[in-house]
């Protein structure tokens, strides 16, 4: 078994150590917890989703101008499917992780890989761009509809979320390319890997 | 109440036997936390205890043990690295940087014990697969079987054993006998 029976391995090898085991029911017992624990998670993020929803309806009923409306409406959709995305990718992932965690056929650097490269997929490409194109446009129309029928002074929250909105997007696009650059690096070195030595 | 043995148990049970204090020291070496420590050593025995409800002898126990554990802590650590933003040396890395632990060599017992201790750290510092391979390497797992258990080339796990043989040499054999060039 041994390659190398070197001072240093065998050193390691003989650490004192506690013995650690788990019996099956308390495996059984840590499953369901979990389960548990997962159901939580995604109850969360539809209560978060209805909360937004139902704060952005309130808005649609109380803000006059239609342009405002029209923007609250987009704001409502864009957060309901970027809601519905990111509980599709906690599904997704938890699907892969059970199936790759929990398969010996898997080797290491294939679930490696595997990792990273939902993590990339999550920071670029039509996944990135349709959280984009759903969550901006919305809130840019509406508050440059409330800018239009309160003009500054009146307006300053109108003014600040249109402020925001112009320096988040163009901010969320850079940190999340280049997220994903590093990711690929990772990616490609690892795909070098399972090549022989150049 | 007792309940009944299935197929699973038992496998479960053997490979505890078997490799239960590998793993011990597996997760010691990817996590630092005592608390997160003892959840990544019940994450590895829970994902090793349903794994084997479809182990089909196809490779070996004792790689499907590895290649369980190593994923269940990969996952452990990237989640973690999520919220610390941690970046990950790989072996090469870690050869090019110097040592700058302190060592103390009055005494033999304190020598070992420290040995260990730079070890965890060096080990903590490294990326995922490179853990895998020197603690692969620690547990006196050959070449080939490195290989297997990791989906590296053995071209590669040739070339890193031998860095990884440099790198403890530098950092370890001037602090003690444990290290053979």
């Amino acid at each position: 078994m041994s390659s190398d029976n070197s001072p240093l391995c065998n050193l390691w090898q003989s650490q004192p150590q506690d013995l650690f085991q788990m019996s099956p029911e308390e495996l059984r017992k840590k499953r369901k917890h979990l389960n548990r624990v997962l159901l939580i998670r995604d109850s969360t993020v539809w209560f978060v989703c209805l909360f937004e929803i139902g704060w952005f309806a309130w808005i649609l009923m109380i803000v006059p101008q239609l342009v405002a409306k029209i923007g609250a409406i987009l704001i409502m959709f864009g957060m309901a499917f970027m809601n519905s995305q990111v509980w599709l990718d906690q599904r997704r992932r938890r699907r892969s992780h059970e199936r790759a965690e929990t398969s010996g056929n898997i080797n290491s650097l294939d679930f490696f890989r595997s990792e990273l490269a939902r993590q990339c997929e999550f920071h670029r490409g039509l996944w990135f761009w349709s959280r984009m194109a759903a969550f901006f446009p919305g809130l840019l129309i509406f508050s440059t509809g409330a800018i239009v029928v309160f003009p500054w002074p009146d307006n300053l929250v109108g003014y600040s979320i249109l402020a925001v909105t112009v320096i988040l997007f163009p901010t969320a696009v850079w940190l999340n390319l280049s997220k994903s650059r590093k990711y690929q690096r990772e990616i490609d070195a690892l795909d070098a890997l399972k090549l022989p030595p150049a | 109440m007792q309940t009944s043995q299935t197929p699973q148990d038992e496998l479960y049970r053997e490979a505890v036997a078997t490799y239960g204090p590998a793993l011990v020291r597996m997760a010691r070496s990817w996590d630092a936390d005592a608390d997160a420590r003892k959840d990544l050593l019940q994450e590895m025995h829970l994902a090793l205890w349903r794994s084997m409800a479809t182990f089909d002898n196809r490779c070996s126990l004792r790689t499907w043990v590895y290649r369980v554990a190593h994923n269940a802590a990969t996952s452990h650590v990237l989640r973690g690295r999520r919220g610390r933003a941690k970046t990950f040396l790989s072996i090469e890395d870690a050869e090019a940087q110097g040592d700058l632990a302190a060592r103390d060599q009055s005494h033999p017992a304190l020598e070992q014990a420290q040995t260990v201790e730079r070890l965890y750290a060096l080990i903590q510092s490294l990326n995922p697969l490179d853990r895998q391979v020197i603690l692969l390497y620690l547990e006196g797992i050959d070449a080939a079987s490195i290989a297997d258990v990791t989906g590296i080339s053995s071209g590669y796990v040739a070339t890193k054993i031998h860095l990884l043989k440099n790198l403890l040499a530098d950092r370890f054999h001037n602090g003690g006998p444990y290290v053979q060039r």
